[in-house]
């Protein structure tokens, strides 16, 4: 079909129009660099230089998250016999203490609190496909299983092997980890674990605040601290540090992970999707919608003459 | 029976069950004594610290505690070991200063009186292998609420008294 020039021009104005349409929806990849988080966020300080391995917490969390109840003596929050092993995390435990002997630390017998480290750019948020996580203002990464699909996605992409699953619920089963107690800090309390801990291991508060205890503690002389606070930086940040007398690569932290935040390894890609995939295609199917008329209307000139 | 028995009898035995009574008298006094000697060191400081302390002040999960003070003060030899960062001759109770709420803030320099009641304790109790690390060595386990807790009122004054020299 012939087409005449001011129809033309006024198809790619339009064209023009949608394409920018769509890079304008695109999101930068400098808003990714900008990052910040909420400045007023809260999160944990734990000190493994004062735990003391009595498993009060893993008691606090089990109540407070209304998880399975221990049916015997061996599973009791009491048995301190179960440090003995390596544990961690599963659908009944969203958090575990480990004990680390003398002769594994190389200096004095430590206990570790594992649980979810609530990243400032988690990785399970970014892996999920149907926005089951939530990076709450307040800090905590929460889950809610109404959007989940089971695909596990979250449970590869952390970097700390936190998300456990209920594999043995065969119809609604749920992705399971700490929450940090969402429900009780936004109502002003503290998570279960910190209120309970005999020894004031845990420090419930602002982000910025625990940075500055923790610094104190790190530079006061002769204090024996390891100069480093693991969550600081790591993968861009978490809200659950750490701070210790004996080197984390003792007490089997991961301390590979390095700190670029781990969506940020796969946001480039993603960012091109909508232009690239979608914007593009649409783009070019209009040029060709419009342009195959032209060559179309002369090859018909020449059959005719 | 011989004349003259009853009247050389009922002394002699009078004489021997009081030589027992006096012996056993002596014995148990001496044992006693043996006990209740105090490490030299804190001999003087010994005689003003009160026998034992009863430390309830947070009484939610636990029974309180027995703290078996005059005990310790042979074991840390100095009072200033356990009373820290206060003048000689000041004998504070541990609340004094751990005010009982936990560092929340980069303000907040002191842990909470639950911490430094469990920290103060087990770090020495860790460190020098010795003394009870478990939880249920120092207070029972309550099976019932706090308000519904039946067993022993506590029987001496809650904490030591301030001193001065």
């Amino acid at each position: 079909m012939a087409v005449s020039r001011r129809e033309f021009l006024k198809l790619m104005a339009g064209a023009g129009a949608a394409g920018a349409a769509v890079a304008a929806g695109a999101p930068t990849r400098a808003e990714a660099h900008d990052f910040t988080g909420n400045p007023d966020r809260y999160g944990v300080l734990c000190d493994t230089s004062l735990c003391i391995g009595c498993r009060s917490c893993e008691g606090a969390c089990n109540v407070a998250n209304n998880l399975p109840k221990p049916v015997d003596k061996a599973q009791a929050f009491e048995n301190l016999k179960v440090l003995d092993t390596k544990r961690r995390m599963d659908h009944a435990h969203f958090t575990v203490v480990n004990k680390f002997a003398k002769a594994e630390t190389g200096r004095a017998e430590t206990f570790v609190k594992q649980q979810c480290m609530h990243c400032d750019e988690p990785a399970c948020f970014a892996a999920c496909l149907a926005k089951a996580f939530t990076k709450t203002p307040e800090g905590p990464v929460v889950y809610a299983s109404d959007h989940c699909i089971g695909c596990r996605y979250c449970m590869q992409a952390c970097p700390f092997y936190v998300p456990t699953y209920e594999y043995q619920d065969a119809f609604t089963p749920r992705v399971r980890k700490c929450t940090m107690c969402y429900d009780r800090v936004k109502a002003g309390g503290i998570p279960a674990c910190v209120e309970t801990c005999p020894q004031e291991a845990l420090i419930f508060g602002k982000r910025d605040d625990l940075l500055k205890i923790a610094r104190r503690r790190l530079d006061a002389e002769n204090s024996g601290y390891v100069d480093h606070i693991f969550g600081e930086k790591e993968v861009g940040g978490t809200c659950w540090m750490y701070i210790s007398k004996v080197p984390f690569d003792k007490l089997a932290f991961h301390t590979e992970v390095g700190i670029e935040a781990l969506p940020r390894l796969t946001y480039g890609y993603l960012a091109t999707i909508p232009v690239l995939h979608v914007g593009l295609p649409v783009l070019l199917a209009g040029f060709y919608v419009i342009t195959r008329g032209i060559g179309k209307a002369s090859k018909d000139e020449e059959a005719h003459k | 029976m011989r004349p003259g028995f009853r009247h050389t009898a009922a002394p002699v035995l009078f004489l021997l069950l009081f030589s027992l009574l006096t012996a056993a008298v002596v014995a148990y006094a001496e044992n006693k004594e043996v006990k209740k000697t105090p490490a030299p060191a804190a001999a003087a400081a010994n005689d003003m610290a009160p026998e034992t302390a009863t430390l309830d002040s947070l009484k939610k999960l636990y029974g309180p505690v027995e703290f078996t003070h005059k005990a310790h003060t042979g074991y840390a030899g100095d009072c200033a070991v356990c009373h820290h960062h206060s003048q000689p001759g000041e004998y504070f109770p541990c609340s004094q200063c751990h005010s009982g709420k936990p560092i929340k803030t980069a303000k907040d320099r002191l842990p909470g009186l639950k911490a430094a009641y469990h920290q103060q304790c087990m770090n020495c109790h860790k460190t020098s292998g010795s003394g009870p690390t478990g939880c249920t060595d120092c207070h029972e386990k309550l099976k019932q609420p706090a308000a519904d807790k039946k067993g022993a009122q506590p029987t001496t004054n809650a904490t030591p008294k301030k001193t001065e020299q």
